[in-house]
């Protein structure tokens, strides 16, 4: 499990996104990862176990039992669909990216044979077999990653002398605003990612394939270091490259990694860090291809739209047709998405965060931690947290006299304010205080807390 | 154990010590790089919350073999 969720969480974010960011603006490139390194190992720690205990399939399933609300898991699928459709292409473009460089075919035959490949594996495999994929790509990733990055420090002298080489020639590197002014963009950035990190319901999910929350807790111990790595690891490679292959624009920026690999590595080891990367970004869009397609063929057709067309409930197997058909629409979709913005990866993440981070960050905590939470609260959390990120991201959105208030913070405070105020509406219900009680052990049924015998 | 599980231990082992290169590296460019420091101090966080859930859960579920 432990090794399933850094391989989704690697992606092409990770060697193409950060890396050609940092190359080009310095350390403040890096802040969307730092973040989201925090928050993914935290939202492994704190929702990971209690999800394990309850026991179902999908995010929104949660929502559905805990607020006991069929629109409360209608919207949550939706969110979950149009956010990994995003993000799916921003993956499909990085391996179309490896594609052409290492073939040189055109970028549209790479997104079709990248998409192809990962669709074939997901639709035949299942969730099982894709988290032990992931296991096997993560290890590959992993140890040539490494092989990489030690290579570089010690073609450039090791860190002390390239940090020096750096504040030589590049003296707004190593500085939090790359000498822009904009104290506050590093951390808006950060927040962003923290906030839509600790939310991942794709990563989270996996907590669902342990044997017991035992393993859960075992899997955060293995996650912790090698996520908390990946926080500055990602950043050296930037660094090295612009000492190592300074002058890089474009697109050819965002494959320091691969350049750095193809030039010093024996072409065995530079052919598996190849496939590392390549296998970095097919596990992250396996994932979500996996855990968005079940949102719609479980929680949107099996168990809402479904028993109303058909006047009867739908059998599982029903589910994993219309699940596999989904697929097939998100592959197509993510497709043409990826035509249309090949040159725009990170961007196309950031807005696969926002969509997701402050709706699902506070109505799993609402209900992870708050009795009293309705699904008035929920479903109003929901709408006004995914609209308002998306709008404060895409609009620059800035408050003059408190620069503090960044977008993402905007955006969880008002969803915060959306979550209580709604819930204020009414009374949970009797099934709701019941899941309640089941993730909180110190509760009984009827949401009173159980007086300890003395 | 099972073959599987001294298959596990040896893939945890050997991704943990790779992993202290990556470690090294980055203390040693914390140590180079003062200013940044900050952000070295913040991810911190994410190794207390990760290694503190986990040590105590491990703690909290010592007997629970099944559950």
């Amino acid at each position: 499990m432990g090794s399933g969720y850094v391989a989704s969480f690697l992606s092409t974010a990770s060697f193409m996104g950060t890396s050609g960011l940092v190359y080009h603006e310095g350390f403040l490139g890096n802040g969307a990862y730092m973040g989201s390194t925090i928050g993914y190992i935290a939202g492994l720690a704190l929702f990971g176990p209690i999800l394990r205990r309850f026991g179902q399939f999908t995010i929104p399933d949660f929502l559905g039992q805990r607020y006991d609300s069929g629109a409360a898991r209608g919207i949550s699928a939706v969110i979950l669909f149009v956010g990994f459709f995003l993000y799916i292409s921003s993956q499909i473009i990085g391996v179309s990216v490896l594609f052409q460089l290492l073939f040189d075919i055109p970028i549209w035959v790479g997104i079709i044979v990248s998409i192809a490949i990962v669709a074939f594996y997901t639709i035949a495999g299942g969730m099982m077999a894709n988290a032990i994929i992931d296991a096997v790509q993560f290890f590959v990733t992993w140890i040539t990653a490494i092989i990489v990055l030690i290579l570089g420090v010690i073609k450039t002298n090791g860190i002390f002398n390239l940090v020096s080489q750096v504040e030589k020639y590049y003296p707004n590197f190593l500085t939090s605003d790359n000498g822009l002014g904009d104290t506050w963009a590093i951390w808006s950035v950060m927040l962003v990612w923290i906030i839509g990190s600790l939310a991942r319901a794709d990563l989270i999910s996996r907590a669902y394939l342990a044997k017991n929350v035992r393993e859960v807790y075992k899997a955060i111990l293995f996650v912790t270091p090698v996520i908390w790595v990946c926080g500055t690891f990602f950043f050296l490679y930037g660094m090295i490259g612009v000492i190592a292959r300074p002058g890089l624009e474009g697109q050819e920026s965002e494959i320091i990694y691969l350049i750095m690999a193809q030039d010093w590595l024996l072409p065995v080891i530079a052919g598996l860090a190849f496939a590392g990367f390549l296998a970095s970004a097919q596990s992250t869009a396996s994932t979500q291809l996996m855990v968005s397609s079940m949102a719609v063929g479980r929680d949107l057709y099996g168990k809402l739209i479904g028993p109303k067309l058909r006047k009867k409930s739908i059998s599982e197997n029903e589910m994993m047709i219309v699940t596999r058909w989904a697929m097939l629409v998100m592959c197509t979709a993510s497709c043409f998405l990826a035509f249309y913005n090949a040159n725009w990866i990170l961007e196309i993440i950031n807005v696969s965060m926002a969509v997701m981070g402050p709706a699902f960050l506070v109505t799993w905590l609402g209900g992870f931690l708050w009795k009293g939470a309705t699904k008035t609260g929920a479903i109003s959390a929901l709408i006004i947290g995914s609209c308002s990120a998306v709008f404060t991201w895409l609009t620059d959105f800035s408050i003059a006299a408190a620069p503090w208030l960044v977008p993402p913070l905007f955006s969880l405070i008002l969803t915060a304010i959306a979550f209580v105020v709604g819930s204020l509406f009414g009374q949970p219900s009797e099934k709701a205080l019941k899941v309640f009680s089941q993730i909180n052990p110190k509760y009984n049924e009827d949401g009173t807390r159980i007086k300890k015998i003395s | 154990m099972t073959k599987m599980e001294w298959f596990g231990l040896f893939f945890v082992i050997i991704t943990m010590v790779a992993a202290l290169f990556p470690a090294v590296y980055i203390i040693q460019f914390f140590i180079a790089a003062p200013q940044l420091r900050y952000f070295f101090y913040i991810s911190l966080s994410a190794l207390i919350i990760g290694f503190g859930t986990g040590i105590y859960g491990l703690y909290k579920t010592r007997h629970d073999k099944n559950n």
